[in-house]
């Protein structure tokens, strides 16, 4: 049986980490892609059919793009 | 000509006519190339009777309108109505604005369905007649929006109730203690990416929905598709070139809710409608129909616009 080091579980559960962080920052990369994409189709769609409702999903798109691009940059500056 | 039965001038109450004469409707329709505007003639006028009801000023000798009988123009349309109607009653009941007088009639006149309905204020409503506030890209100047139909409510529970229990399941995770071997902050960028990708579902779901629309029109039906977020496709096709219009209601929450597909079959190779899972599928099936009756009568009355 080979002997465990403690230098080698150290560098293990920093690279479970490192690969944590990085799928952290691609999935909420993505997600600020998407909101992105739905902010350009809600305009799209405001253009097709005029509704009263129109400006309120605008401001729901707008305000999602937002949250989506602050929660990524948190992720980014916590997760170092 | 025309300017001596300019409409607009005030009108005075007629010399009673007698019961036997007959009045004529001379009414002038709008030429698409020529700046006319409408009523340009409108009145009435007894033949035989110098004097007409536009004013009593203005006379119109007999040779001018035995001259205007037999030279009419193209763009002039002489109907003979009889007179006993008229002739009882006061100038203010004379025929204003009948039949010929603009491009189309008020959708309450000709449609049970629509005279049945209220102008619907709510937007989130799945058949809305005569929405107010509503609009399309490809709307024509004077076209109105008579009917938006979207898929009935019933038929969105799936994807709120898929919600409700992404909504739940973090909670559910936290309680059995599967992730606890994680570190907190990782817990808590976890649950955030979660709710986030939850609420992305929620609004693309209701987007949807809210979005993929069915107008009715004085003129066209349109079917708005956004499959996705990447693809969008508009139909239209006009109210005249409907051939065939079929309403399917389809299983016990059709039936119980009330809702089912409507499919529209055009003319030409133009590719069927089907409006899916709209409310009241046969209300909607009768209004085209209506639709279609009052399209082939403005053709025969003149109206078409």
């Amino acid at each position: 049986m080979l002997p465990i080091f403690p230098s080698v579980v150290i560098s293990i559960d920093a690279a479970v980490f490192g690969l944590i962080r990085i799928a952290f920052l691609i999935g909420f990369g993505l997600y600020v892609a998407f909101a992105f994409i739905a902010v350009r189709q809600i305009e799209i769609m405001r253009k097709t059919v005029e509704t009263p409702l129109s400006g309120v999903i605008r401001l729901i798109g707008y305000a999602h793009l937002i949250a989506a691009v602050i929660i990524f940059a948190f992720v980014f500056l916590t997760l170092r | 000509m025309p300017e001596i039965f300019d409409a607009s001038k005030k009108r005075k109450k007629p010399a009673k006519p007698s019961k036997s004469a007959k009045k004529v409707v001379v009414v002038k329709k709008t030429s698409p190339t020529k700046n006319v505007p409408k009523h340009v003639v409108e009145e009435v006028f007894e033949p035989g009777v110098i004097e007409t009801q536009v004013d009593s000023s203005v006379t119109v000798p007999s040779q001018m309108e035995q001259s205007f009988q037999a030279q009419q123009p193209d763009d002039v349309t002489v109907l003979d109505v009889p007179m006993t109607d008229v002739a009882s009653e006061d100038s203010s009941a004379l025929p204003d604005a009948p039949i010929h007088s603009g491009p189309s009639r008020n959708v309450d006149d000709y449609s049970q369905i629509m005279a049945n309905e209220s102008p619907a204020h709510n937007p989130f409503r799945s058949f809305a007649a005569k929405p107010t506030s509503t609009s399309f890209d490809s709307q024509h100047h004077e076209e109105q929006i008579l009917l938006l139909l979207r898929q009935h409510p019933i038929t969105q529970v799936k994807w709120i109730l898929i919600t409700i229990v992404l909504l739940l399941l973090p909670s559910l995770f936290s309680f059995v203690g599967i992730l606890n071997f994680l570190p907190l902050r990782i817990h808590f960028f976890a649950a955030l990416g979660w709710y986030l990708l939850t609420f992305g579902f929620a609004l693309e779901s209701f987007l949807n929905w809210f979005y993929n629309v069915y107008i009715l029109t004085d003129e066209r039906v349109i079917d708005v598709d956004f499959q996705s977020l990447l693809f969008k496709n508009v139909s239209t096709a006009k109210i005249e070139n409907i051939e065939d219009v079929s309403a399917t209601t389809k299983g016990t929450l059709g039936a119980v809710f009330d809702y089912g597909d409507v499919q529209i079959q055009t003319a030409g190779t133009v590719v069927e409608f089907e409006f899916e899972s709209v409310p009241y599928p046969n209300r909607v099936t009768a209004f085209i129909n209506e639709l279609i009756v009052e399209e082939e009568r403005e053709k025969i009355e003149g109206r078409v616009n």
